[in-house]
């Protein structure tokens, strides 16, 4: 209690000093917006890069959780847009639920893919016990990206467009005329169309769609755009060279495709032959 | 020039309203105006209570604070001051301790311009440097820390031509 008071005595004029600091300070504070609006201002303007800087450090070390959910979120908005395109023309309440959703999209990664050689194949990380068949179509946000072929447990291999004889059936946008498109092999985004007959119209920058004729793709998933009109090599058909919109292996992210009445489909293709 | 204690009683109202009313609308250069409320700090006799000058500082800073409707930055800048004041008082006679046998008037006048100089240089330190708003520029800072200084320093040197409580000590 004694080494207190001396203690108190002792430093009085610096606590009495500090005493009205305060007080200052508190008035300050109350009576003036400007000064605390100013200093929380301040504050705001020193801390929020900090912050910035800490989020998108976070953010770095989040972006597969991200990236995780887009996918899943893109998937299930492709699937409802696949849906909606193949049952368009048709009256709603006179479709079974099936045939309402005819297509069914798993979300996937490609781990591994050649683009170099002249027969060109990938791996994806979604195998049988995922629901991966033989023979569906795969395709990224912004096109198409090729075929699976061989399915493990977890793994599977799919031949990708840029192959020699793979051909996708495709559709003119603009003149609904109906064709196969094939690699060039040159570079991954140029593919070529050698059977649209002299008597179609056609013109430079018609949008190429897939025609939905096939099993593997669902109709309507924009291709690429006519670059190249050549109509002199060939008597009959015109040569024509498609820039597809994004090279097919530019995005990591894909989704296979499965059509649910493919099997359906096949027993009748089966019974022909 | 020691003032007495009825001197300095009357003197504090005086300064107060001076300085509200009359020096704050110097408006040099838009909004420099001398702070000759440091001239009381000045004239207040050395071997007074720290406590009571540390008192009289806030009530001071204070008043000119409400009259001003300004955020305590007055009061601030005033007690710091004060506290420090015996410091530099202690430095300023330490350092000329040995002349004081021989001290003449020129020794007093560059005693007095130093301690009337620092102080406030130093009132005026810590004034801008409460004021938020200076951190936005720092050549608004330099600007008006200078330019308020140098003003000050004319204006209580003119009124009060340098003879100090220091003088008769």
């Amino acid at each position: 209690m004694e080494q207190l008071l001396i203690f108190f005595l002792r430093f009085r004029n610096l606590l009495l000093y500090l005493f009205l600091l305060t007080l200052s300070l508190v008035y300050a504070f109350h009576s003036s917006k400007s000064l605390s609006n100013r200093l929380t201002q301040l504050s705001l303007a020193e801390i929020a890069p900090i912050h910035h800087s800490l989020n998108a450090i976070y953010g770095y070390f989040g972006l597969k959780r991200i990236n995780d959910s887009l996918q899943s979120e893109i998937r299930v908005l492709k699937q409802r847009q696949f849906n909606e395109l193949a049952t368009r023309s048709v009256a709603k309440t006179d479709l079974s639920d099936t045939e309402k959703n005819r297509y069914l999209l798993h979300s996937a990664n490609i781990i591994y893919a050649t683009r170099n050689a002249e027969v060109n194949f990938f791996i994806i990380d979604k195998g049988e016990n995922d629901g991966i068949k033989p023979e569906m179509g795969v395709i990224h946000h912004d096109g198409v990206v090729g075929i699976i072929r061989d399915v493990s447990s977890n793994f599977s291999r799919a031949i990708s467009i840029l192959h020699q004889q793979v051909g996708i059936s495709i559709r003119n946008q603009q003149t609904d005329d109906v064709g196969i498109m094939k690699w060039t092999r040159t570079t991954p985004t140029k593919m070529e169309i050698s059977d649209f007959q002299k008597s179609k119209t056609v013109s430079i920058n018609d949008t190429i769609e897939t025609s939905g004729i096939s099993t593997y793709f669902p109709k309507s998933i924009p291709l690429g755009r006519i670059s190249k009109i050549d109509s002199v090599s060939n008597p009959i058909y015109f040569q024509l060279e498609v820039e597809l919109f994004e090279d097919p292996f530019s995005q990591r992210l894909i989704y296979v495709i499965e059509d649910l009445q493919k099997n359906e489909i096949d027993s009748l293709l089966s019974s022909v032959k | 020039m020691k003032p007495s204690t009825f001197q300095l009683v009357y003197l504090f109202p005086l300064i107060v309203f001076a300085q509200t009313f009359i020096f704050n609308n110097f408006n040099l250069l838009k909004s420099i105006d001398p702070q000759i409320y440091i001239l009381y700090f000045l004239i207040l006799p050395i071997t007074i209570n720290q406590m009571i000058l540390l008192l009289i500082g806030f009530v001071m800073g204070a008043s000119i604070d409400l009259l001003l409707d300004m955020p305590a930055i007055n009061t601030i800048a005033s007690i710091t001051t004060l506290l420090i004041r015996p410091v530099i008082i202690n430095a300023v006679y330490k350092k000329n301790q040995s002349k004081l046998i021989a001290e003449n008037r020129i020794v007093k006048l560059h005693r007095n311009i130093v301690l009337v100089v620092s102080i406030i240089l130093l009132h005026q330190l810590i004034y801008f440097l409460v004021d938020v708003s200076m951190f936005k520029n720092l050549i608004g800072f330099l600007k008006n820390f200078i330019l308020t200084s140098l003003l000050t320093i004319l204006v209580i040197s003119t009124l009060l031509g340098f003879k100090l409580f220091a003088d008769e000590s």
